[in-house]
């Protein structure tokens, strides 16, 4: 446990360094909740004041708060993977008595620190200081806090899945754009799974997506959730993890056998 | 003429062979070109589940924002396809590659830019041209011959916008060795062009106009067409906006190779 304890705090202090990251992220981040506010407050103009079971502030935190969390979980994972196979680098990490996707993990979490404390703090005291939602409750973090480590769990395994298909395909930047946007479209993370036209939002209900943000924004915004639905998305979230870290050990004993290195 | 002539020379010959250089990942040429269509094409997918929900935005309907949402990809793709190698500028200042720009009897800029010509940039273009083409035939627009003269104006000068601010944010790495994460932020303007500049209250209407000009991107040169009577006359800013940022870009730049001490390998 120990070693793994020491990657991630190796991938933490190696993320401070780039001091203007922090900045330019959150003045980003800044600019992008600024643009939500007022696109959806247009879209909330001439509306009685809710649409499809949402009220503008409840949309707004979700929306908020899930670029929080995108930000938190932004770990860059595939492209790390990916950059290790095409310079050889990879090696390195395969002939250590470690096992891979731990590795990887562990490392993932101190990114994670590092965006909670860089990015993601900040983001929080905008939405809660400037913007003031009456909307989140003492009770819906403390709910929230076993949903947002199952989602870092399995938001973490679809980064490994497309990291592992490097190991096939060496570059994977028109994959991992077109899993990012696809990850943030059918999760709800750029509009709410309740906009979603029916049929939509039921083939988005079998997809792992949802479980990273649509799960725990949920359970942040609602006020009086009743413990069978609270229990009925952590199962969910359970099962998508499951079954996800299977496949991925399956996928890495198959994609192990095929990686090339050249030189490294 | 005789160096314009010849530039434009130089510059097939050098993306001809990056392209030839490029087709040994054919592959990686066809994902690449599926992920960008994605990526451009995620915003039609919220226009559409948007409006599920509202018949308008503010007054302004889903054509119209289609319209607009396809002038911004429009504006975009040059500069994706064009000056890509932007992205590359810090790496190559860090690691001291960018040496050898100072070392041809050419111009730098044009140079260090010609080295990529970003294929996949033409994903964008194919979707921009076809959302654009729907969007003004829903719409009903009369596409007379000095309008379309106007059109290809008022792109050319929102995607001068573009490109410009992105070379600025790119060449602060002359003294700071690291410029992704402010090139992400100005590359995300193009993002935020999408919507009509009349959803924000006056203070950021006048910083995304005067400041930032977010809105001569797509906004102000669309609705030239989309509601004539409604244009001030921003609209006809917009090319001297760009011209007068591209100028500056370019100062910025020329400031920062001079300034660059090189890393002694």
């Amino acid at each position: 446990m120990k070693k793994y304890i020491m990657i991630t705090r190796n991938s933490f202090m190696s993320s401070i360094i780039y001091r203007f990251h922090f900045f330019y992220t959150s003045l980003s981040n800044i600019f992008y909740i600024i643009i939500i506010y007022f696109l959806w407050k247009a879209i909330y103009r001439g509306s009685g004041g809710s649409i499809n079971g949402m009220t503008f502030n409840q949309t707004f935190i979700y929306l908020a708060l899930a670029l929080s969390i995108f930000c938190l979980f932004k770990t860059y994972t595939d492209w790390e993977m990916s950059y290790e196979v095409v310079n050889g680098i990879i090696v390195m990490d395969l002939i250590k008595p470690i096992d891979i996707q731990l590795m990887k993990m562990f490392g993932a979490i101190g990114f994670v620190f590092y965006n909670f404390i860089t990015v993601t703090l900040p983001a929080l005291f905008i939405i809660i200081f400037i913007f003031q939602p009456g909307v989140i409750t003492v009770r819906s973090i403390a709910l929230s806090i076993i949903p947002m480590v199952l989602a870092f769990f399995i938001s973490f395994n679809i980064d490994y899945v497309i990291g592992l298909t490097s190991f096939y395909t060496e570059s994977i930047w028109g994959i991992s754009i077109a899993k990012d946007t696809i990850v943030l479209l059918l999760s709800g993370a750029v509009i709410p799974i309740n906009f979603f036209p029916d049929i939509l939002r039921k083939i988005v209900g079998f997809l792992p997506f949802q479980a990273i943000y649509h799960i725990p924004l949920t359970i942040l915004i609602s006020k009086d959730m009743s413990i069978y639905d609270y229990l009925k998305f952590l199962g969910i979230q359970l099962s998508w993890a499951i079954v996800l870290y299977a496949v991925n050990r399956l996928y890495y004993s198959k994609a192990i056998k095929v990686v090339t290195v050249n030189g490294g | 003429m005789r160096t314009l002539l010849s530039y434009t020379k130089l510059y097939a010959l050098i993306v001809s062979q990056y392209i030839k250089a490029r087709m040994q990942y054919r592959a990686d040429f066809f994902i690449s070109s599926f992920g960008i269509l994605l990526e451009s094409g995620a915003g039609f997918f919220s226009l559409w589940v948007i409006f599920h929900s509202i018949s308008e935005l503010i007054g302004w309907s889903f054509n119209e924002l289609i319209f607009i949402y396809a002038f911004a990809l429009l504006a975009v793709s040059p500069s994706q396809l064009f000056f890509d190698n932007i992205w590359h500028l810090s790496h190559h200042v860090r690691q001291g590659t960018f040496i050898k720009y100072y070392f041809r009897p050419l111009n730098m800029m044009f140079y260090y830019l010609s080295e990529i010509f970003d294929i996949k940039g033409f994903t964008k273009l194919a979707l921009g041209i076809t959302a654009f083409i729907y969007a003004s035939f829903k719409l009903g627009i009369d596409w007379t011959f000095p309008k379309f003269i106007l059109l290809l104006a008022l792109l050319f000068s929102s995607s001068l916008i573009m490109i410009s601010l992105m070379i600025m944010a790119a060449s602060t790495s002359f003294w700071t060795g690291e410029a992704s994460s402010l090139l992400m932020f100005v590359f995300r303007f193009g993002e935020y062009s999408r919507y009509p500049i009349t959803i924000f209250n006056s203070f950021f209407k006048l910083l995304f106009t005067y400041v930032i000009p977010i809105g001569f991107v797509a906004f102000y040169p669309s609705r030239f067409f989309l509601r004539p009577t409604e244009t001030n006359i921003l609209a006809y800013l917009s090319p001297v906006a760009g011209i007068l940022l591209f100028f500056l870009a370019y100062l910025v730049w020329r400031k920062g190779v001079n300034s660059w001490t090189g890393t002694g390998s």
